[in-house]
C-alpha cells in the first residue's frame, strides 16, 4: 500500500472540494461486555448501539461555495426530514454514504482568515481505502478508472451528472482565494454597520439525529432531525447584564437586528462582492455573559445567545 | 531611472530628508524599515495551488540610529501615548516621492554615551498605519503635514553636546568614581486593538508597566559594591537625574528624571591592561 502525502489526496462534502487542514474519519463500534450468571469472566462482548461514523473536517470556507455551509442552511430549514438523506463526504478515498451534520462551528477573529470545524455522522457502512487523488494530468477528473479500480468511485454517473467534475482541475482552486476574513467581517443593525466593535465572534450549530431501526436489518431505515441548537458569542468591551431568564438578544444586548457577515477577504482590495457567509440573530436568547479580565490585555466580555430549531 | 547624464541615478544619504510629521530631523544615522505584509502560505489537503493570504495584524517595523546635533531630542516626546508619523524623502519639494510610515508609536528608545563620543539615541517603533510610499490621501494628517513639510526649514546651527557636557546623579555614586559610559532603554509595550470588520486597530494602547534600565560603567575609586544577598532585604535605590547640555552654552538638550531606580546588576571587571571598572545597572518600572 503506497504511503499517501496530505497534499496528493482530497475532501469532498457533497461532492464539492474543502480546503481541509484536518480531516478525520472515526468509525466506532459500541460494544458492552456480556456477564453470565456462573462465569466469574465476561463470555463475550456485545453490541450495545450501532456502528457509527464521524467525520471531522476543519477546513478555512470560502464564500463562492461552501458545501457545509449550504447542507447548514437546508438543515435549519428543513419543515419535514422525511426526504432528506444527508450528504455523501469523501476523505483521503474513503467515502462516507448518507451523512449528517453533526455540528458546524465557525470562528472569525481580527486579522485572521476564518477557519471553520465540521462534523457529520453515517450510520451505514463506509466505502473505499485511502488513496491518491485521481486528478488526471490534463486537468480534469476523467482519470475515473483509477478511481474506480480504488473501488470507491463505483457511483461515477452520479459524479457525472453533478456535471462538476469533468470541467476543473481541482473542485477547490476556483475558490481558493474566496475566504472570509476578520478584516470583512461586517455586523450590522437594520442595515447599518454597528460603531461599537466586536473583538471576535463565534458561531455554533450542533444538531441530533436519531437512528432508526428495524428488527432484522443492520442499518437504519431513516434517520430524523430531532433538535438544532444555535449557539452565537460575541467578544465586546461593554457587559450586558441579564436581568431576567429570558432575556431577549433585542432590547438589553442590542437594538434592532443584527446581521453578521462574512465576506471574502478580497473585498478589502477589490470590493467584488463574490457573497458571504450570513447569520442572523433574530429570536436569539442571552444565555450567558462573562467579565473576562486578564493581565496584558485589556477587559472583555462574551455574550453567548441561543436559539433552537 | 536614467539621470540628465545618461547614467544610472542612485539614492544617497544626500538626497534622503527625514521629516517627523511636517518638521526636518537632522543627525540621523541610519534608518530600518521592516515592512512585512503578513503574507501566510494557505494550505490544505491535496493543495494544488496554494495561495498568500493575510492572516496577521500589518504591523511595520522600524529603527532610527540618531545624533543628536540640533540641540532637540525630537523622539523622547513620543515616549508617551503619542503617536507619529515619518517620511523619508529625495526631495521636500515633492513629498509625495517618499518611504515612511503612518502611527509609528515607540517600543524602544534608548540613550547612550561613552568618553569620546556624543550622545546616541536609537529608536525602535511599530506602525499600526500605513508602512512604504505614503500617499498624499492616506489621512487628513498626511495631506497637511504633505503641505507644511515644503515649506519647513531645516536648522543649520549645530547644537552638539560633549562629554563634558553632561551631569549624572545617582546616589553620589559618580563623584568621585569616574563615570566612562552610560545608557538608558526605555521600552514600551504598545498594543493595537483591532475589531472585526477592519484592517487597522480601533485603538493603540500601551500595555503599562513601562520597563527603564538605566547603566553605567565607571572607573573605581570609592565605590563599595553591594552583595547579592543585600536584595531584597536591603537593596540599592536612587534618584537618577541625567542631564545633557551644549557645550558650548550648557543649554539643555536632554533632561531625564527617574527616581526609585533600583539596582538590579553589578560586575567587577578587572585586568592587567586598565583600571577596575564597574558596570552597574539599575532599573524601575513605571506605572500610569
Amino acid at each position: 500500500m503506497p504511503i499517501v502525502w496530505a497534499n496528493n489526496t482530497f475532501t469532498l462534502v457533497n461532492q464539492t472540494g474543502v480546503m481541509a487542514t484536518n480531516a478525520s474519519i472515526s468509525q466506532s463500534n459500541s460494544l458492552i461486555p456480556a456477564y453470565n450468571i456462573g462465569k466469574y469472566w465476561t463470555v463475550n462482548q456485545i453490541p450495545s448501539d450501532p456502528i457509527k461514523s464521524t467525520f471531522s473536517l476543519s477546513y478555512y470556507p470560502n464564500v463562492g461555495k461552501e458545501p457545509n455551509y449550504d447542507i447548514l442552511n437546508t438543515i435549519r430549514g428543513l419543515t419535514d426530514d422525511v426526504l432528506y438523506s444527508g450528504t455523501r463526504i469523501v476523505i483521503a478515498g474513503v467515502t462516507g454514504f448518507n451523512c449528517y451534520l453533526r455540528s458546524y462551528e465557525l470562528q472569525s477573529a481580527p486579522n485572521n482568515l476564518v477557519k471553520a470545524n465540521v462534523s457529520y455522522e453515517s450510520f451505514t457502512p463506509l466505502s473505499g481505502q485511502v488513496s491518491n487523488r485521481a486528478f488526471a494530468s490534463t486537468s480534469d477528473w476523467g482519470d475515473l478508472t483509477v478511481m474506480s479500480s480504488s473501488g470507491d468511485w463505483e457511483d461515477l454517473t452520479v459524479m457525472s451528472s453533478s456535471g462538476d467534475w469533468g470541467n476543473i482541475e481541482d473542485p477547490v482552486l476556483e475558490n481558493f482565494d474566496k475566504i472570509p476574513h476578520g478584516w470583512t467581517t461586517y455586523i450590522s443593525s437594520s442595515g447599518n454597520r454597528l460603531i461599537a466593535p466586536t473583538y471576535d465572534f463565534n458561531y455554533k450549530f450542533t444538531a441530533d439525529w436519531q437512528p432508526t431501526y428495524l428488527i432484522g436489518q443492520k442499518f437504519p431505515t431513516q434517520v430524523n432531525f430531532m433538535a438544532g441548537t444555535e449557539e452565537m458569542s460575541f467578544v465586546r468591551d461593554s457587559f450586558t447584564h441579564i436581568q431576567f431568564s429570558g432575556e431577549e438578544v433585542t432590547g438589553s444586548f442590542i437594538t434592532g437586528d443584527w446581521l453578521i457577515e462574512l465576506f471574502n477577504y478580497q473585498l478589502i482590495s477589490t470590493w467584488a462582492n463574490s457573497g458571504a457567509l450570513i447569520f442572523d440573530v433574530s429570536g436569539a436568547k442571552i444565555i450567558d455573559t462573562k467579565l473576562v479580565v486578564d493581565l496584558n490585555n485589556f477587559v472583555r466580555t462574551a455574550t453567548s445567545i441561543r436559539r433552537h430549531y | 531611472m536614467i539621470n540628465e547624464l545618461g547614467i544610472l541615478d542612485r539614492y544617497r544619504r544626500e538626497n534622503q530628508y527625514v521629516f517627523l510629521n511636517s518638521g526636518q530631523v537632522p543627525g540621523i544615522q541610519s534608518i530600518g524599515f521592516d515592512n512585512d505584509f503578513g503574507a501566510a502560505p494557505v494550505n490544505y489537503i491535496g493543495a494544488n495551488y496554494i495561495t498568500l493570504a493575510p492572516n496577521e495584524a500589518q504591523q511595520g517595523g522600524i529603527r532610527i540610529d540618531r545624533l543628536i546635533i540640533d540641540g532637540v531630542d525630537h523622539f523622547k516626546p513620543f515616549t508617551g501615548e503619542s503617536g507619529f508619523n515619518l517620511y523619508i524623502l529625495k526631495d521636500q519639494r515633492s513629498p509625495v516621492d517618499n518611504y515612511g510610515f503612518t502611527s509609528g508609536f515607540i517600543t524602544n528608545y534608548s540613550t547612550r554615551c561613552s568618553l569620546g563620543q556624543i550622545p546616541r539615541t536609537e529608536i525602535g517603533i511599530i506602525s499600526f498605519g500605513n508602512l512604504g510610499k505614503i500617499p498624499s490621501g492616506e489621512s487628513n494628517d498626511t495631506s497637511g503635514q504633505f503641505i507644511n513639510i515644503q515649506s519647513s526649514t531645516e536648522v543649520r546651527n549645530p547644537t552638539i553636546p560633549g562629554p563634558g557636557s553632561i551631569s549624572v546623579s545617582l546616589n553620589n555614586d559618580f563623584t568621585l568614581n569616574r563615570l566612562l559610559a552610560y545608557d538608558i532603554n526605555i521600552n514600551i509595550d504598545r498594543r493595537g486593538v483591532y475589531a472585526l470588520g477592519d484592517r487597522y486597530p480601533v485603538s493603540i494602547q500601551t500595555n503599562y508597566p513601562i520597563d527603564i534600565s538605566a547603566g553605567f560603567t565607571f572607573d573605581l575609586a570609592n565605590y563599595s559594591g553591594y552583595t547579592i544577598r543585600d536584595f531584597p532585604g536591603n537593596p540599592k535605590t536612587g534618584n537618577l537625574v541625567l542631564q545633557v547640555k551644549s557645550f558650548r552654552d550648557d543649554s539643555l538638550i536632554q533632561d531625564f528624571r527617574f527616581s526609585g531606580m533600583t539596582l538590579v546588576n553589578e560586575s567587577y571587571n578587572t585586568n592587567i591592561d586598565g583600571n577596575v571598572t564597574i558596570n552597574a545597572k539599575y532599573r524601575k518600572l513605571n506605572t500610569k
